[in-house]
């Protein structure tokens, strides 16, 4: 059952969230029911008939004939709402036909994807032909950026790095322009982060990560060079960091790839925008596998998230990665059930000496690695002069990262209230960022 | 590799053209890797340096350790948290409108005290951000309800005030800010008179005359019989009347005397009825009853003339009244003048025994007497009314409010009603069908308990018919205040309204301004009832 905090994240807006708040009280409904994969009720709204809602509890999707553009509407919210606060306002019962049809749809998309079209021989060594002339267009633009953008970079060096302050945002936007046109989107955007420093900021702060930027931006573009040469999965690798899509619909097409099925916990969820496109992060942990995912969402103004990961919650699925050095970036391929609570104990790094030996293998491993996601044992926040710190037992902290909202922060302390817990925690630059706590086998977002 | 790297970095910020990285003083790994790459350009080398040694430091560093020994200090509650039913409740009301928001909390919380229970961990940083800007009443309860690991967190919220709310103490009475040490008094007072008097008296040499103000005036609102004897002490000595008086001293007095006159024993007020009971006098009645029966009443005769009693001087030195007149027009006399302003603190009973009237008959007397009436462009008033107003405010006389309802044409007078009992407010307003009159209903005496069943269902009636059958619109603030003070028996009145066959943007109107709000704020205060 997810919590009202999880409901809340599916909220497409506040209003949407305050309106379905009104919603969720029992004798507001006409019916409210449900089974182990359905949550269905019925409502009067403005209209003669009372308006049907419906959930999908396995595959969370939500479907409701109100007029509302809103996705999920206030009576999805509301019911859901209705049921997180108190599961007895919810009765038991058989699907009637009109969830029964839809979920049997349902079911069946999931279990047997729609089957491609049937194509000729012909056909298909006219697609081969045309995919290898756009992968060799595709390529010899890229090149050509990468030579342009090395020169760019060792003109900086060259003329040194104090001049970048000076710089207006033109300067990084137009190389950062040349970059997408040169189909190398990924470049593009480490340029931009270039541009994004402020160098205002204290001197060695702006100055270390301008290097920092500069250095990694190198080796990505030496590895690019000798990309021939290198394993097929390092080729692959490098070819997203430049910006080489990653197309989830033919990895979960593909039948080769790999399914991690585990019990995973979303562990921790951020979204941010991009010019105008809404990227949201989920991270996952398997609990039996104990690897990490991050399953990635876009969206726009007019085109919203995607809400079947929430954010705290545990799932039965099987995910597929992205083909990478280290691989992170995934897709939910199949999901059997949501948990109310963690079958059985999760297993941690055990302290923070072990989280640091596991990151320096996550960086030896890939360099590039930016948030490293894992569960570590019995930490517990604390103010280290002034500073805000994850402690293990031992007394080994990390610092948490300094953008994390304070009320987070205060809501680690409630919830804890001092005491040592299995936590979810990113490290970011070297830097804490706690997500939730395991607390009697369930995970609770902070 | 702190010093080689700020050798890197010195090369990068001032250009290899000016500065080549000399690799000979990077760390041994570093410069093995770069023997392995093979010559390149000064550039290259400075990026592939920053690379490589950025990333061995990145994996090679080791976790901090705090500098002394981390105690395991688990935050232990010695009450037992909130259970499921409170905190589903306190979620709803989250969700409500900002004017019964605070109301119903308060509900919520005298339960959870009630209970003995402390806010569960989940909805800790939840109620103190919601407490952040509520009434400092509220936040105290807050703060009742606050278990160990909250307000081991309260120090990260400076915006909730905890300082403030921890009154009581006496290092605060000593050190606190005025408006703490009003505080102090003011929650002392409630509990222990006597403790709060002596207190007072303990440092009253040493306060400012700005606080002593403010403890004068607190405790003239509404006098204990403890008290008394320190104001009378006050009026006698340090604020009885000298040369070169400041203006605070002389408002510290007007508060003094009006609390005195409140009582029957003090020396002010035997003193005030002894020199009034001088001006009473018989004259024949006016009209035509005067003229047949030849009877007579007793009056006050104001004199034309300052003299012993109504003079200036004395009227500052021992009422603390300014002795200028503000307005010739309205007070032909200063004499009127401040008889008028005496009429603001003192009691009705002094004049009805003077005068051998009841009070209704005092009442008539004053705001009709010819003595006690002036023209004003072109319009006959009665120069005492406002003062008879004070009054109520200052005595909260519901006979004298009464009284100045059906007399007072004035749209101000209902201002007044705020300072009547909740019976005689709602019995008024029903009477006067006062329902759709803003100003009226939101000086609602009430202002922290719900209306009255009948008063409830009569103003839902009134707004329904108003705004669904008439179609007319009245300020929205009534709303917002049926909202919070509607009684939970009107929930069924309101479900008959809502069932109404009519639908039309009144309606919705209705349904969504009206109904939904007051619909969940009954809803709430039953479910609280109910815990």
């Amino acid at each position: 059952m997810l919590t009202p905090a999880q409901i809340q994240s599916l909220a497409p807006d506040e209003p949407s969230m305050k309106s379905g708040k009104g919603l969720s009280v029992r004798n507001l409904w006409l019916t409210a029911c449900r089974t182990e994969r359905s949550l269905w009720g019925e409502i009067k709204g403005s209209g003669s008939k009372p308006y049907q809602t419906q959930v999908d509890l396995q595959n969370l999707a939500f479907k409701c004939n109100c007029p509302s553009r809103k996705f999920p509407c206030k009576h999805g919210i509301g019911l859901m709402l209705l049921w997180a606060n108190d599961a007895f306002a919810v009765t038991q019962a058989e699907e009637p036909s009109w969830v029964a049809e839809w979920m049997d749809k349902r079911v069946a998309k999931a279990e047997k994807p729609a089957e491609p079209k049937e194509q000729t021989e012909d056909d298909l060594a006219k697609l081969k032909k045309s995919k290898q002339k756009r992968a060799d267009d595709r390529m010899m633009a890229v090149e050509a950026g990468v030579g342009e953008l090395t020169l760019w970079m060792s003109d900086l060096v060259r003329t040194g790095l104090l001049q970048l302050p000076n710089k207006d945002r033109s300067f990084f936007e137009k190389t950062a322009a040349r970059m997408i046109d040169a189909k190398a989107t990924g470049l593009a955007s480490w340029v931009k982060s270039l541009g994004k420093i402020n160098y205002y900021k204290d001197n060695y702060i702006w100055q270390n990560e301008a290097l920092i930027i500069l250095a990694k931006m190198h080796l990505l573009t030496t590895a690019f060079r000798n990309l021939e040469s290198l394993p097929e999965l390092w080729q692959h690798t490098i070819k997203s960091l430049i910006g080489w899509n990653q197309s989830p619909k033919e990895l979960l097409a593909d039948e080769s790839t790999a399914i991690i099925k585990d019990i995973w916990i979303v562990v921790g969820q951020e979204t941010t925008t991009e010019e105008d496109i809404i990227i949201q992060r989920s991270w996952l942990i398997g609990i039996n596998t104990q690897r990490s995912a991050l399953i990635l969402n876009f969206g726009t103004r007019f085109a919203p998230l995607d809400i079947s990961v929430i954010n705290g919650s545990i799932i039965e699925a099987g995910v597929v990665f992205f083909p990478s050095v280290w691989p992170q970036r995934a897709v939910i391929k199949l999901q059997n059930r949501v948990l109310d609570q963690l079958p059985q104990s999760t297993v941690c790094l055990p302290n923070i000496d072990a989280l640091y030996e596991y990151i320096a293998k996550v960086y030896a491993e890939y360099p590039f690695a930016t948030d490293i996601c894992c569960l570590v044992s019995d930490i517990r926040p604390l103010s280290n002069e002034g500073i805000f710190v994850g402690v293990d037992k031992e007394g080994r902290y990390v610092q948490i990262l300094s953008d994390m909202e304070t009320d987070k922060l205060i809501q680690w302390l409630a919830i804890t209230g001092g005491d040592f817990y299995d936590t979810a925690v990113i490290i970011r630059n070297n830097k804490m960022l706690p997500l939730g706590i395991i607390m009697d086998n369930k995970y609770v977002l902070i | 590799m702190k010093q080689s790297w700020t050798e890197i970095m010195s090369s990068a910020l001032l250009g290899t053209d000016k500065r080549p990285l000399d690799i000979s003083i990077l760390p041994e790994d570093v410069k093995l890797e770069l023997s392995q790459i093979g010559p390149q350009s000064p550039e290259n080398t400075l990026l592939k340096a920053a690379a490589i040694h950025h990333f061995y430091n990145q994996s090679g560093t080791e976790a901090a350790k705090l500098k002394s020994d981390v105690a395991i200090i688990k935050i232990e509650e010695s009450k037992s948290y909130i259970k499921r039913n409170y905190i589903n409740i306190y979620h709803r009301i989250t969700e409500t409108g900002y004017y019964e928001k605070e109301y119903l909390l308060n509900l919520w919380l005298d339960k959870v005290i009630g209970q003995n229970s402390i806010a569960a961990p989940e909805i800790i940083l939840s109620i103190i951000n919601l407490g952040t800007g509520l009434s400092k009443s509220t936040r105290k309860k807050i703060l009742t309800i606050l278990g160990e690991r909250a307000k081991a967190i309260l120090p990260l919220k400076p915006d909730f005030k905890t300082k403030e709310l921890m009154v009581g103490g006496i290092d605060q009475w000593k050190e606190g800010s005025p408006e703490e040490r009003r505080s102090i008094i003011t929650d002392l007072r409630e509990k222990d008179a006597t403790k709060a008097i002596n207190l007072i008296k303990e440092d009253w040499a040493t306060e400012t005359i700005v606080f002593k103000r403010t403890i004068i005036d607190l405790l003239s609102e509404q006098t204990h019989p403890i008290e008394l004897a320190f104001l009378k002490s006050l009026y006698e000595s340090e604020f009885a009347a000298k040369p070169k008086e400041k203006k605070t001293e002389i408002e510290c007095r007007a508060l003094l005397a009006k609390s005195l006159l409140k009582d029957v024993n003090s020396i002010l007020y035997q003193t005030t009825l002894h020199h009034l009971k001088m001006y009473a006098g018989q004259e024949k009645k006016s009209g035509i009853i005067g003229l047949l029966t030849g009877s007579k009443e007793r009056v006050i005769q104001v004199p034309i003339v300052v003299d012993t009693f109504f003079n200036g001087e004395n009227m500052l030195y021992m009422y603390g009244i300014d002795p200028k007149n503000p307005d010739a027009a309205l007070y032909k006399t200063d004499m009127i003048y401040w008889f008028s302003e005496l009429l603001t603190i003192l009691p009705l009973s002094t004049l009805m025994s003077i005068l051998s009237k009841s009070k209704e008959e005092v009442l008539e007397y004053l705001v009709s007497h010819d003595d006690f009436k002036a023209k004003i462009e072109g319009k006959e008033v009665s120069v005492l009314l406002n003062a008879l107003s004070e009054n109520v405010k200052n005595n909260r006389d519901q006979e004298l409010l009464d009284f100045i309802l059906k007399f007072d044409t004035n749209q101000q007078k209902y201002l007044l009603l705020q300072y009547s009992e909740s019976t005689f407010y709602e019995a008024y307003v029903i009477k006067e069908k006062l329902f759709l009159d803003a100003q009226v209903i939101t000086h609602h005496p009430a202002t922290n308990e719900d209306w009255s069943p009948y008063f409830s269902t009569k103003m839902l009636e009134a707004t329904y018919k108003s705004l669904v059958v008439d179609k007319k619109h009245y300020y929205d603030k009534i709303n917002l205040l049926m909202a919070k003070h509607l009684h939970v028996s009107s929930l069924s009145r309101l479900e008959d309204m809502y069932q109404s066959a009519v639908s039309d943007h009144y309606k919705e109107y209705w349904i969504s301004h009206v109904y939904k709000p007051a619909k969940t704020s009954i809803e709430i205060k039953s479910s609280i009832s109910q815990l």
